[in-house]
């Protein structure tokens, strides 16, 4: 009697004891979450604004709201540089101020530095500083936030487009089926590389023209093999019966087919996520991704390469993708483990 | 002194979670020389563990063989053998045949090279001396064309010749015991009668002990001598087939036995309600490059029934006939040509609208019932999921206050309601089924093989289920199935299918007691 593999929703408290038992992937899940945390509370942990201000006895927020260096007794109507020694001294003779733990940003520049540029680490800078002296711990923590954010959009819209147009061909079939796969077939052997050098040498990309791009080329990833598992279950007799009862296309594919077609795309979801990762830091490396406003790691990893005099720059982006990445595969790995019932069932 | 002594045999495996599983307790028995012993019992009920236990092919570590467990064959111990040990008596003295000849075979290897492998390995041919006694070996099972049959691929056979090239294998050597697990579930029922004369042939020419293991009492009563009836891992009933088949003493094996004396209460038809006329379904073989279609496969070839309103059409046929095409179509998951009407409209005719208001009036309950429910809903979203289509403006009480009647119908309770399909048995889900398909108050009910997937005792409750459902709501069936017990206890009139084509046409009565068919007598021939 063939017996399909049965994966419902009162499974899923067993499927997350299976996940938790692989202590590899559960360990990998923790580190990425600490780094999200981490990066997500980026302005509290380095910025070159205070957290909090009492001057003159009022309660200044610099976090939230931009004050003007008149407001601490300077003469500008500019913001304030709370870096400036001048208004140090003023806020603390009339008051205190509460730092962050790193007192810069990703883009502040520490121009009292005694050493030169790129500066070992020290008590000052933790990891040191970049060529421009900048702070490099500050540059990481903004660079991973930037760079999660911006894999996990990829992921997500890449997955979403990718898993409806497969749902669209697997379910419907015949002609719609042909043409949209040959399509992809065109699509996919675009070269996706001089595309991008051609867009980044007409105008600078952004974070939001960047994403485009590369969901441009990334959406097909999830296509086939949602195509598939739609071919596969269309015929399974709950289907039928569910077209027998004139239930429409729309609730079939939603309700019945995609709950059990999406099992095996989830499976591929922290691989693409840690390749979006990649590509993202490749490009920024050479120079066709953000433009260097953005703090980001392909950008550090640049400057460790033209600095091999200044060995902290490299080994420390080293450090910190090589656990980014290897923590996503391991937590892909306790994924796909997890959802496989031939691999439970021992 | 018999051949093979079975005493206090336990067997019980090792779950996930530490828990002991016992699947047999305490089974004895023995066999002669030259006897067949049938071993009877439904799934789950440790008759193949029993089998498998004999040769040492339980997957150990998990599984652990009793300490009391003693297995003797020909006065040898045989539990607790060594691996190494095991190999010489398997394949050599006792042989297995496995129930599904599909997956069996290597589909790799020709059928010469797969026969020969236990000549060379236990006999000490060489593969060239082998291939003259494979020839032998192959005459005996009765192929025809057998020298030719040699050199075959597994897929080129059909599977009542790769259950005699299985068969082949099995007396190769031969052994003083054949073990054979449901050597003919997956045949169609002509091919199994031919299977079951050539076992009983093959053991008076060679002399050797069968165990037969099967779910199937007709069968077993044609070719035991003796029988072990087994529930839930244990033996409840023993003795000689006359013994047993006609004065059964324990309550479980009457329940088997009266499964298959289930009758027909009369139901007084009425007019037509469905009426089919050159009904005919054609698969696409080749198409040209025009993607015009250049050869075809008539699945459904110009067949005309009617279906009486309250009645039950039946139709028979073994796999491949067209029996689940002809529902197919009906429900409209093919594309049909001829006409179908049902009550005054043509289903060709209608708009899309129309077609799909007809949905609530013709349901169907499908074969597979672990397939036929998504495992991803409950019984509340499977069942009233057509309410939800049909009838989008009932409130959630009202809906599940229906939802609640019909599950009450088929046997469920409240308590069912939020439960998911993998919860349930399989006969419990083919009430799911039925009750999904009866919660719009259809006309007809299509039954497409709705039985053969479950237990025999089951598939008494199901029919008896659906006979019930029939009288109090006047409800007519159409029943498909290849078991020709379950069709002569449901229907009222018998269509009979082979290759497309309805070969005959009667009541119930006329079909099973003056079949006029030479294909009809050799169905009814082989089922009873």
């Amino acid at each position: 009697m063939p017996q399909n593999k049965q994966t419902t929703a009162a499974g899923a408290a067993a499927k997350i004891r299976i996940f938790r038992k692989n202590r590899r992937a559960w360990f990998s899940l923790w580190i990425l979450a600490g780094l999200l945390m981490l990066s997500l509370l980026a302005e509290f942990l380095a910025n070159d604004r205070p957290l909090l201000v009492k001057y003159k006895g009022e309660w200044y927020f610099p976090l939230f709201n931009t004050y003007l260096d008149r407001d601490f007794g300077g003469d500008f109507p500019t913001p304030a540089d709370y870096a400036d020694p001048y208004i140090r001294k003023n806020i603390e003779q009339n008051g205190w101020m509460l730092m962050p733990i790193i007192p810069y940003s990703f883009n502040t520049v520490d121009m009292e530095m005694d050493q030169p540029t790129p500066a070992a680490p020290s008590a000052r800078h933790w990891l040191g500083t970049d060529d421009e002296g900048r702070d490099i711990v500050a540059r990481i923590i903004y660079g991973l936030r930037l760079s999660l954010v911006f894999a996990f959009l990829l992921t997500l819209i890449s997955s979403a487009i990718g898993i409806f147009a497969g749902a669209v061909q697997g379910y419907f079939g015949g002609r719609t089926d042909i043409f949209m796969q040959r399509f992809i077939e065109i699509w996919e052997s675009l070269p996706q590389l001089f595309i991008l050098i051609i867009v980044s040498s007409m105008f600078m990309p952004t974070f939001a023209s960047l994403l485009i791009i590369l969901l441009f080329f990334s959406w097909p990833a999830l296509t086939g093999m949602v195509r598939a598992e739609f071919m596969r279950i269309r015929n399974f007799e709950f289907v039928k019966a569910a077209r027998v009862l004139g239930v429409s296309n729309r609730r079939i594919i939603c309700r019945h087919i995609l709950p059990n077609a999406l099992v095996s795309a989830v499976t591929f979801i922290p691989f693409i996520m840690s390749e979006a990762i990649v590509s993202l830091t490749a490009l920024d490396f050479l120079g066709l991704g953000l433009s260097h406003e953005y703090p980001s790691l392909g950008d550090l990893v640049r400057q460790g390469k033209d600095n091999l005099q200044a060995p902290w720059i490299g080994i420390s982006i080293f450090v910190v993708l090589s656990v980014l990445l290897t923590a996503l595969i391991f937590v892909g790995e306790g994924v796909r483990d997890m959802l496989d019932t031939r691999k439970n069932r021992r | 002194m018999s051949l093979l002594d079975v005493k206090h045999l336990s067997i019980c495996f090792n779950s996930a979670n530490g828990g002991k599983n016992t699947v047999v307790e305490d089974v004895s028995f023995s066999l002669a020389k030259g006897e067949v012993l049938g071993i009877v019992g439904e799934s789950g009920s440790g008759k193949s563990v029993t089998a498998l236990s004999l040769l040492g092919l339980l997957p150990f570590p998990k599984a652990e063989l009793g300490s009391q467990s003693s297995v003797l064959f020909e006065g040898k111990e045989l539990a607790g053998l060594n691996e190494k040990e095991f190999c010489q008596i398997r394949g050599n003295r006792i042989a297995y045949i496995f129930q599904e000849p599909m997956s069996s075979l290597n589909p790799l290897h020709k059928i010469e090279k797969q026969i020969a492998e236990t000549l060379v390995l236990h006999r000490g041919f060489t593969e060239k001396t082998a291939q003259k006694e494979v020839l032998r070996l192959l005459k005996l099972t009765g192929i025809k064309n057998a020298a030719k049959r040699m050199r075959a691929y597994p897929f080129e056979l059909s599977g009542g010749q790769r259950q005699r090239v299985m068969i082949a294998m099995a007396i190769a050597n031969n052994p003083d015991i054949l073990i054979a697990d449901e050597p003919t579930t997956a045949l169609d029922v002509t091919v199994q009668e031919q299977i079951i004369n050539l076992l009983t042939d093959l053991k008076k020419k060679l002399n050797m002990a069968i165990v037969f293991i099967s779910h199937d009492l007709t069968l077993v009563r044609k070719i035991a001598d003796r029988v072990l009836v087994m529930k839930n891992g244990r033996i409840v009933e023993e003795g000689g087939i006359k013994q047993v088949f006609e004065r059964p003493k324990h309550p479980y094996t009457k329940e088997l036995i009266n499964a298959h004396m289930l009758l027909k209460n009369g139901v007084n038809a009425g007019a037509p309600l469905l009426r089919a006329e050159n009904l005919r379904v054609t698969f696409p073989l080749k198409k040209n490059f025009f993607g015009k279609t250049t050869e075809e496969l008539a699945a459904v070839d110009n067949v005309s029934f009617s279906v009486p309103e309250g009645g039950t059409l039946g139709i028979v046929g073994e796999s491949g006939s067209g029996k689940t095409t002809v529902g197919m179509a009906i429900v409209g998951l093919v594309s049909y040509k001829g006409n179908i009407f049902f009550g005054e409209s043509d289903l060709h005719r209608l708009d899309k609208e129309s077609r799909r208001k007809l949905c609530k009036d013709i349901q169907i309950v499908f074969q597979d019932p672990y397939n036929s429910l998504n495992p991803r809903m409950n019984v509340e979203e499977i069942v009233g999921e057509g309410l939800l289509v049909h009838y989008p403006r009932l409130s959630p009480a009202e809906r599940r206050q229906k939802i609640l009647r019909v599950l009450s119908e088929t046997g469920l309770g409240e308590n069912d309601l939020a439960k998911y399909p993998h919860e349930f048995s399989g006969g419990q889900r083919q009430r799911i089924a039925i009750a999904r398909s009866l919660v719009l108050e259809p006309k007809l009910l299509i039954l497409d093989e709705p039985t053969s997937a479950l237990d025999v005792t089951i598939q008494a409750q199901i029919i008896k289920l659906l006979q019930e459902i029939q009288t109090n709501r006047g409800l007519s069936y159409i029943f498909i199935s290849h078991d020709m017990n379950a069709v002569r206890a449901m229907s009222d009139n018998i269509m009979v299918m082979k290759d497309g084509k309805a070969v005959e046409f009667g009541t119930v009565d006329e079909i099973f007691n003056h079949p006029q068919n030479p294909y009809t007598q050799k169905l009814i021939c082989a089922a009873i």
